[in-house]
């Protein structure tokens, strides 16, 4: 079920990332960017539904993300992501000549929650993991402190 | 009722990489998360489902330029919130 799933979606990404990629416009017209929007929009929230969904199954197994399951999901973050900063520089484009681009807000905090997800060292946050496991850890009033420190001495 | 907040090095690390503006916010909102966890926060999904997950915006009154991730665990006492890991990632 997932399997099939994650197959339609990654032709359906695919398609998408591609459509961007040859797109040879030199302008949108406001309407046309929203409706494209409201595509990029769907198809995130399809990429958020199998996210949890996978993430239901892992706590369901008790178990956690291996190397080859967050890869595979990554995958369909990636996919979606690549476009962003095209479609961001074509919202600027229209938002900077006065026009409201219905759906641009919502596209941002898409974009910043899909970066979110590939931002993500499942490497790194192990390592952290095992940190506090062993007891390695500091009270952030201690850091403050030190962080005040440094600023002041840097004045 | 109000949690103490202790941060791993490798978070520690993450904070310490931040520019000194959006550090200081970073500090605004553990103090904002110790004392509200569960209403602030939600259960992880990916990459972890058993940790939890703070989120907000960067900067907080103008369009949002960055999303701030924390993610943290409660002490095993559950007096502590243990911060694991602090992502940022910008929009544009």
């Amino acid at each position: 079920m997932v399997a099939a799933t994650e197959e339609f979606l990654h032709h359906q990404l695919s398609g998408y990332a591609r459509a961007w990629e040859s797109d040879r416009a030199s302008a949108l017209a406001a309407w046309d960017l929203e409706a494209r929007l409201r595509t990029a929009l769907t198809l995130f929230e399809h990429v958020r539904r199998l996210d949890e969904q996978m993430t239901a199954d892992i706590v369901a197994a008790r178990s956690s993300w291996t190397p080859d399951s967050a890869a595979k999901l990554l995958a369909f973050y990636r996919e979606w992501e690549r476009p962003t900063s095209q479609i961001a520089k074509r919202i600027a484009e229209l938002q900077s000549k006065g026009h409201q681009v219905e759906g641009a807000d919502e596209f941002r905090t898409a974009t910043l929650h899909a970066r979110s997800a590939l931002n993500t060292s499942l490497e790194k946050l192990e390592r952290s993991v095992r940190e506090a496991d062993e007891g390695k850890l500091r009270p952030l009033g201690e850091i403050r402190d030190e962080l005040r420190r440094r600023a002041d001495a840097g004045r | 009722m109000s949690y103490a907040v202790e941060l791993t090095p490798v978070a520690e690390g993450d904070l310490d990489s931040l520019p000194p503006m959006l550090a200081s916010h970073v500090l605004e909102q553990l103090d904002r998360l110790a004392a509200d966890p569960v209403r602030l926060s939600r259960r992880g999904s990916f990459p972890h489902p058993l940790y939890q997950k703070y989120q907000f915006y960067w900067p907080p009154d103008a369009p949002r330029e960055a999303e701030v991730t924390i993610l943290f665990r409660y002490s095993q006492d559950e007096t502590t919130l243990e911060i694991v890991g602090i992502g940022v990632v910008h929009y544009g």
